[in-house]
C-alpha cells in the first residue's frame, strides 16, 4: 500500500515536472478507481500533490533560471484573482457548459501547441510587439521588463525572448484562475499554451514559469482543504514524497528533451485530458 | 552607505540572479524542512509511535504548503532590497490576494 502510493507519486510528479502542470490528472482518478478514496480527500491530496509537484521542480527550474520569475510573478496576480472569483461563481455557474468549454479550450490548445511542434516551426518565434504591448504605460514598463533567457543544455547555447501579447496573457491567466477555481482542475494545462502561444515564451521557459506558479494557487486551495480535515495524512505523505523525489528528476530531464518533442507531448496530454473529460461529461449527460 | 553589487535592479536585458538565487533557497530550505518531517514521520508510523508520527507528517504537510507564500514574501522583500518598485507592487498585490482567499477560505 505505502510503495503502491509511493509509486502513484513518482508517475504523477514525473508527468506534473515535466509539463509544468499539476500531476492531479492521474492522482485524482487513480486514488479514487484504484484506492477507494473518496472524492473530496482524492482531490485534497491532489492539491497537496501539485503544491509538492511545483516547490520541487522550481528548486531545479529557479536555479537553473529556466523560470522567469517576474513573467510568474505578473500573471499570479491574474490568476490569484480569477480563482477567487471562480470559488465564488461556482455554484451560479452551470456546470456542463463550463466543462464543453474547457474541452473546447483544451483542444483548441492542443491543436496549437502540436503545430508548434512542427521541427519547422519551432525557431520561427519571432517577437511580435504589434499593438501588443504599447496598450498603458504600466504595461509598457513591463515590457520593458519581462524579457527573459536561459541556458538550453540540449541546444548547447543560451535562448533569449521578448514576452508579447503582455494584455492578452493577463486576461488569459485571468481565465486559466477562473477554470481552475470553477473546475477544480489545475491551471497549468492553460498557462503552458498561453504562455508559449500567445506570449511568445520558449516552451522550456513557459513549463518552468507554469511550474513556479501553479504552487501559489494550488497551496491557497490547499490550506483550505487542510484546514476542513480534507487531507489524511497518512495517504498523503507517502505519494508526496514520491512526487518530490520525481519531480527534482523531471525538472532536470526537461530542458534536455527537443523543444519539438516536448511541446508535442505536451499537445498529447492536453488531448488525453480532453478526452478524459469529454468522456465523464457523455457518460453523465441526461438530456 | 552602499550597497552589495547583487542588490540593485537589473536593467532591461539583464537576467535577475540575485532574486533567483533567494527563492531558489526559500524553496531548497521549505522542501527540506517538510520532506525530513513527513520521511521522519513515516519512519515512526512504522516503528509503531502514531501519535509522533502524525504530528511529524502534520508539520511535513504544513512547511510544503507554507512554501510558495513564503517565496512570494521572500520576493516582496527582494524586490524591495532591490528598489525595484513596478515588481514590488505585483509581488505585494499576489500576497494581498493570497491572504485574501486564506482568509475567504477559512470563513
Amino acid at each position: 500500500m505505502l510503495l503502491a502510493l509511493f509509486a502513484l507519486g513518482l508517475c504523477a510528479g514525473l508527468l506534473g515536472s515535466v509539463l509544468g502542470i499539476g500531476g492531479g490528472i492521474i492522482i485524482v482518478p487513480a486514488l479514487s478507481l484504484l484506492f477507494g478514496l473518496p472524492l473530496p480527500a482524492a482531490i485534497g491530496t491532489s492539491i497537496v500533490c501539485v503544491v509538492a509537484t511545483s516547490t520541487a521542480a522550481a528548486v531545479a527550474y529557479v536555479r537553473d533560471e529556466i523560470t522567469n520569475v517576474r513573467l510568474g510573478m505578473t500573471l499570479e496576480t491574474t490568476t490569484v484573482l480569477g480563482a477567487m472569483a471562480g470559488g465564488l461563481l461556482a455554484s451560479v455557474i452551470p456546470m456542463q457548459l463550463l466543462t464543453a468549454l474547457y474541452i473546447g479550450i483544451l483542444l483548441f490548445s492542443a491543436q496549437s501547441m502540436w503545430r508548434r511542434g512542427k521541427p519547422a516551426a519551432a525557431s520561427t518565434a519571432e517577437p511580435d510587439s504589434t499593438g501588443a504591448a504599447a496598450a498603458t504605460h504600466m504595461s509598457t514598463a513591463l515590457a520593458d521588463r519581462l524579457f527573459g533567457s536561459y541556458h538550453d543544455p540540449q541546444l548547447g547555447r543560451s535562448v533569449s525572448y521578448e514576452v508579447t501579447r503582455i494584455g492578452a496573457g493577463l486576461a488569459g491567466s485571468l481565465g486559466a484562475g477562473l477554470l481552475s477555481g470553477l473546475l477544480g482542475v489545475g491551471g497549468g494545462l492553460v498557462k503552458v499554451p498561453l504562455m508559449s502561444v500567445v506570449m511568445n515564451v520558449p516552451i522550456k521557459a513557459a513549463v518552468a514559469t507554469s511550474s513556479f506558479m501553479i504552487g501559489v494557487t494550488g497551496a491557497a486551495s490547499a490550506f483550505i482543504y487542510y484546514f476542513r480535515g480534507l487531507i489524511d495524512p497518512t495517504t498523503t505523505v507517502p505519494v508526496v514524497l514520491g512526487v518530490v523525489v520525481s519531480s527534482l528528476f523531471g525538472a532536470r530531464l526537461a530542458p534536455r528533451l527537443r523543444s519539438a518533442v516536448l511541446t508535442r507531448i505536451f499537445a498529447l496530454m492536453t488531448v488525453i485530458v480532453a478526452g478524459r473529460m469529454l468522456w465523464d461529461v457523455l457518460a453523465t449527460w441526461r438530456p | 552607505m552602499h550597497r552589495p553589487p547583487a542588490a540593485r535592479m537589473p536593467a532591461p536585458g539583464e537576467p535577475d540572479h540575485f532574486l533567483a538565487r533567494i527563492i531558489h533557497l526559500t524553496l531548497v530550505s521549505g522542501l527540506v524542512i517538510s520532506v525530513a518531517a513527513m520521511a521522519a514521520g513515516l519512519i515512526l508510523s512504522a516503528a509503531g509511535l502514531a501519535a509522533a508520527a502524525s504530528l511529524l507528517m502534520k508539520i511535513g504537510l504544513l512547511a510544503l504548503l507554507a512554501t510558495p507564500a513564503l517565496r512570494v514574501v521572500i520576493a516582496v522583500i527582494g524586490y524591495l532590497v532591490e528598489r525595484d518598485w513596478l515588481f514590488t507592487v505585483i509581488s505585494v498585490l499576489v500576497l494581498a490576494l493570497l491572504i485574501t482567499s486564506y482568509v475567504a477560505g477559512r470563513a
